[in-house]
Order: structure tokens, then sequence, then C-alpha cells
């Protein structure tokens, strides 16, 4: 374990550079560049806003942020849950020709995706302070404990999934599917305590459910997250990061010959 | 670190899992429950088998195989990538292993040589100090300092390969691998390439060497390893290892790298070695005989005699603008000549029936040794064989008084002037040898 942390360390130059890779990748020769990851949630909030607020008359008020607070973390973690499921099989290349700690490369897809996020939560804090004008409270800086907590959490899963790949090609398309149905189960669109009590047993299970739910706390509501949430959130990322790395490290020296 | 012993490997095994019908989708595993076609047959290959080694700090070693012996397998095994089944594998701690399994790996269209130069390197473990330290190194290698800030996509495959050689040629390694990258190139790179390595040598770097060129293995290596089938079946000087390789290619027998001449001129007269041949058909070659100047069949040749090659052929059909070739091989598979009519401006109009076609060499200037002979016929484009009959016929050379070239390859028709201010000129020597 010791030394395995060690050899990653050493590679630290590699981490950062397939992230810096990926983000150069994604915006060179694009005018727009950044902006362009914005456009999706954007669409979304739009979407969503004009269906539930105008059409079918959501009773919550301050909709469109409310609907931004939830969707920017899931896009997070959908995109990074999609690149980290395909990133052993899409770099076999890599795998079989030169070692190095396999294990960054689906760290690297993440943090990929955490950079990117981070850029958008920019975006995000501006609009709340900006556009729809809410003082900042003492429970936002809560928020951190959350995000790591949920990039704990999709790193484990994505070891995961990264290595049920190497052996079932088609988990790919499943997590495709999955992660459309999770949008529907997490309370990103609706709030979560108006659910009916039934209801609320399934959604708040749902993997995201506790890192969403959370947000909407510290921004929508300004309320420090109750201690089952935390709990909650804690076990969620302590248990996919520890069955994830467990998986991870098993599989790791057959990855070569599998890929 | 201990000192002496850089890497040791014990009784290491290597299995495959080979999936015939191989399904890697849930479906086909599901259906495979109820359908007997539809499963997966399992066949474990052993790759590797029970080989121990041991490679003492500053040794270059070689190794040397057929196709698929497992000289990869083990290469990949020294660099971590794979894991062995059974045995195990020692290398000290802190050693950094180099590998070269592939150049260029890791290298991304998209990005700049630069960048590229950032992204392989860290790949083998470098930080960013250490690269920003090899850097104008890597650029001054590759002599490609004015395309630094050019994408990839637009460098040529030359380009690119001299990139990827000089990242890997820079990475310091303590232990370096290296399969078959050296045969990439064209001749000035690859020249560089092998100074590279004598470079590293005479650092203390320890080396291990795959290569299909036993020329190379003996210029570089003090150890030869050579695997077949998995297994490791000698070790030791590279010029004899080399010999047990082509006993193992060519059923031959003796020791090539010494062979009295006595020896010679015996087993010249033996069987052909057992080669291959190949070809599509529609004209073959019945035999090859070789003459002498008297037109008397023979194997064994005197360094200096004139040599014919009679190519027997037979086309059951009539065939346009055929081309024959020839390739002499020393023993040891060092490759001396390749005519063919084509290159030769021998133009054939057309071949039908049987007959005869001889390759003259007026003078046989090659050192003592055994050689064998290819002989071939291939279309107007040399691309398509008829017949391609490789190394199947074998002649040997013996020494003479003729030619006293001793320890080279050839004999090139020369002569020696001593050329001096102090001497006068009557002294001046001048030793003639000319056929």
């Amino acid at each position: 374990m010791l030394s395995r942390l060690r050899s990653f360390w050493r590679y630290r130059e590699l981490l950062k550079n397939l992230v810096l890779m990926n983000l150069k990748l994604k915006y060179r020769d694009s005018v727009f560049g950044f902006l362009w990851s914005l456009a999706n949630p954007l669409l979304l909030i739009a979407v969503y806003s004009l269906a539930f607020k105008y059409i079918l008359k959501v009773p919550t008020p301050n909709y469109a942020f409310f609907l931004l607070i939830g969707i920017l973390p899931w896009v997070f973690f959908a995109n990074a849950l999609t690149m980290a499921t395909g990133c052993i099989v899409d770099n076999a290349n890599l795998i079989k020709k030169v070692f190095f700690p396999r294990l960054i490369i689906p760290v690297a897809a993440v943090l990929f995706n955490f950079i990117q996020y981070l850029l958008t939560f920019l975006v995000f804090l501006a609009a709340m302070f900006l556009l729809f004008r809410i003082a900042p409270t003492w429970p936002m800086l809560l928020f951190g404990v959350f995000l790591g907590l949920q990039t704990i959490f999709t790193v484990g899963l994505g070891m995961l999934l990264a290595i049920g790949t190497v052996f079932f090609r088609d988990i790919r398309h499943f997590v495709e599917v999955l992660l459309l149905l999770l949008f529907w189960l997490t309370p990103i669109i609706y709030e979560y305590p108006a659910l009916p009590a039934s209801l609320q047993a399934l959604v708040g299970l749902s993997p995201l459910a506790p890192f969403v739910i959370a947000y909407q706390q510290v921004f929508y509501y300004a309320h420090i997250p109750p201690p089952a949430l935390w709990l909650q959130a804690c076990l969620y990322a302590v248990v996919a990061f520890a069955a994830g790395y467990a998986v991870f490290q098993r599989y790791a020296p057959r990855l070569a010959e599998e890929v | 670190m201990r000192v002496g012993k850089v890497l040791e490997l014990t009784k290491v095994s290597k299995s495959f899992v080979l999936r015939h019908n191989r399904s890697d989708s849930l479906k086909s595993r599901v259906v495979g429950i109820f359908h007997k076609r539809y499963r997966e047959e399992r066949e474990t290959f052993w790759a590797l088998r029970d080989v121990s080694l041991c490679v003492a700090a500053g040794e270059t070693l070689g190794l040397v195989g057929r196709n698929g012996s497992g000289k990869t397998t083990l290469l990949k095994i020294l660099a971590g990538i794979l894991h062995p089944t059974q045995g195990h594998l020692v290398i000290p701690q802190g050693v950094r292993i180099g590998s070269m399994i592939e150049l260029g790996v890791g290298f991304h269209p998209e990005l700049t040589g630069r960048e590229n130069v950032y992204l392989s390197a860290s790949i083998h473990g470098l930080q960013k100090k250490e690269i920003d330290g090899i850097y104008p190194d890597v650029v001054e290698f590759s002599e490609l300092q004015r395309f630094m800030d050019v994408p990839l996509k637009n460098y040529s495959s030359g380009m690119h390969m001299r990139l990827g050689f000089a990242v890997a040629a820079h990475l310091n390694p303590g232990l370096l691998l290296i399969d078959e990258v050296l045969a990439v190139g064209d001749e000035d790179f690859q020249g560089k390439c092998i100074r590279k390595m004598e470079e590293f040598k005479a650092r203390g770097t320890t080396i291990v060497i795959v290569s299909h060129s036993l020329d190379l293995i003996r210029s570089l290596c003090e150890t030869a390893c050579l695997l077949d089938n998995g297994r490791l079946v000698a070790v030791g000087l590279p010029s004899d290892v080399s010999g047990e390789y082509h006993r193992l290619l060519y059923g031959a027998r003796g020791d090539p790298a010494r062979i009295p001449a006595t020896e010679v001129e015996s087993r010249g007269a033996e069987e052909p070695p057992a080669g291959s041949r190949w070809g599509v058909g529609g004209a073959e070659i019945t035999h090859v005989e070789f003459l002498d100047a008297a037109g008397n069949p023979t194997r064994i040749f005197g360094a200096g005699d004139r040599f014919i090659a009679r190519i027997f052929y037979r086309a059951a059909r009539p065939i346009r603008n055929p081309v024959f070739g020839v390739a002499i091989h020393r023993e040891d598979g060092l490759w001396i000549v390749g005519p063919n009519t084509k290159a030769w401006g021998y133009p054939i109009d057309e071949i039908i029936g049987e007959g005869t076609i001889d390759y003259v060499i007026d003078s046989l200037l090659i050192a003592r040794a055994r050689y064998f002979v290819s002989a071939a016929i291939y279309d107007h484009a040399c691309v398509t064989p008829y017949d391609h009959r490789e190394r199947q016929y074998a002649f040997s050379v013996a020494e003479t008084s003729r030619v006293p070239e001793r320890h080279g390859l050839v004999h090139l028709p020369s002569h020696w002037k001593l050329n001096s201010a102090r001497t006068a000129p009557h002294v001046a020597g001048q030793v003639r040898s000319d056929m």
C-alpha cells in the first residue's frame, strides 16, 4: 500500500500532464473554448425552467437557481464516470507498452472533469451573487467538503467501472443508460423534501443524492446539512473508494494482457 | 541496492489464456450458458517456462529466438508491464527502468512536438525538472528544432520515430529494455541509435536488448540468451549462442563461429539446409546447381574462384517478364548479396517450359565460411513470388593463397603503398594482390 502510494507520487507529473493534455486538446483551436462546457448545463436549465416553471408550474421559488445548484455537479459526475468507465480500454496501447501505476488513468479522468467543473463553478458563483442576488451565508463554506466527498466517491466508482469494462465491454453502454435513469432519481429538478415519504426513501439512496441534497441545503436553503446526510455522504465516498481501490489493485497487474 | 546484480529472475513462467470465440460482452456470456456454440473456449498457453536469469550491473544482455519464442513477453515482465504467473523477479529498489518496447508511446497527434516530449517523458516517470533538463538534448538529438511547435500530426513517420527515440534515449535509466526498435529508420539514424547504445554502455547502464540482428547482438552484448518455445535453451557468449540459434533455425550442426577449414570442406558437400519455400505457383525452381570454372558441379569453392549458380526452372504456362533473383547469406544469417535480373538491367521477355539461368560471379571474393543460397522467380514488379526458395542450397568457400584476407567478410581488390618523404623512392615497396 505504502509503496503503491509512493510510486503513484513518483508519477504525479504524468497525472498532471494527462489532465492538462486533455484540457488543451478540448479547447485548442476552438474560438469559444471553455464557454462550450457551459452550453450543455445552460441548455438543460433553460429547457427545464420552461417545462417545469412555466408549463407544469412547479411552486419552487427561484427555480433556475435551484436547478443550477444540482445540474452542475451532476454533469461533473456523469461526465467523469463516463470517461473513467472507458479509460482503461481507451488507453490500451499505453498500458500494453509501458509501465506506470495504472491508477493514474482513472484518477486523471475524474480530475480532468473536476477541473472543468471548478471552472463552471466560478460561473455559478458569479451567477449566484450577481444574477440571482443571493447573499453569501456561512453554510456555503461546507460546499467544499461535500464536493471533496463527491470526487472521492466518483474516483471509487470510476476505478470499479474502469476495471469492469476491461472484462465486460457492455458496461460502457450500461453506464450510459443508467446515468439517464439516475438523473431522474436524483433530486435535481425537484425538491427532495417535497417528495412523498415512500419516494424519499428511494431517491434519498440514489448515488448522488446525499451530495446534491447537501449542495441545495447550503446554497438554496442556507442550512447546515443534518448529521445523517454527512454520514451518508462519508459512507458513500469511503465504501466506493475502498471497493474501487481494492478491485482495481487486484486486477491492475492483469490489465496489459486483458485490454 | 545490491552491488553487482541489477536483476534476477527465478523460475519465471508466464501463461496466457487464449480465448477462442472470445466474448467480452455480457450477452454472449449469458447466451454461452445455454448454447455451447457461443461458449468461449479457453486454452492456456505458456509463453515463458521456468526462466532463471541474472544480469550484472553494467552488463548488456541480448535476447534472441524465433518469432513467438517469448522474447517480448520476457521483456515486458522485466518492464513490469506483465506479471509472472509463477516464479519471481527481483529488481533493486530505485533502479529506473527505461523501456523502448515501442517508440513514441503516448504520443498524441494533436499535441506539438514539445508537448509530446513532456508527456512521453512523464509517462516514463520523469518529473518536470528532469524533463526541463533533458529537453534541449532531446531536441538536438532528434534534429527537429524547427518542428517542436508543430503538431505531431504534421510530422512524417520518420520524424515521429526520431522524436520517439530521442525521448527514450534521454530517460537515463539504470536498466534499459529495448525491443527491436533499433531496426527502424534509415541507415543514418540507425547508426546514431547504435552510437547512443554504445554511450549507454560506456556510462554503465545495464541493457537488455531483443533483436533479430545477430550482428547487433554480437557487437553490443557481453552475453546472449536463446529462447525457444518459452524456455531458455542457451546462455553464453553471443557468438556461441548465435551458433545455437542457427542450429535451431536451419538444423545445421557445428559451431559456425569457428569452423576449421577441413570441416568446412567436408560439410560443404552436406545436404542443403531445410530452408523455407513459398510462392503462388505458375513457374517453379526445380533445382539449383553450383558450377566451377570448368563447368563441373561442386559445393566447395576456393576464395577467388569463378562461381556459377545455375537455376533450373519450369514454367507451366508462359510467364511474361519474370524476374530471377538470388541471395547469398553467410551461415550465421549475414546477408552478403541479393542480385536480381531486373536490378541488373537484364530483362527477360518470357519463359515457358523448362530452362536454366546462370548467375555468374567472376571472382568469388568472400571469406572462408559456409553460405546459403536462396533463389526465386518473381513477377515484373518484384511483388508476387511465383516460387521463392529461401536458403535451400549451400556451398562453402575455402581459403586459398590468392586471397590474403583472413579477418573480414570480403576481399576487395587492393594493394599497399608506403609513402614517406624520408624514404628513397626506390625503397618504397608495393605489395600487390590482384586477381
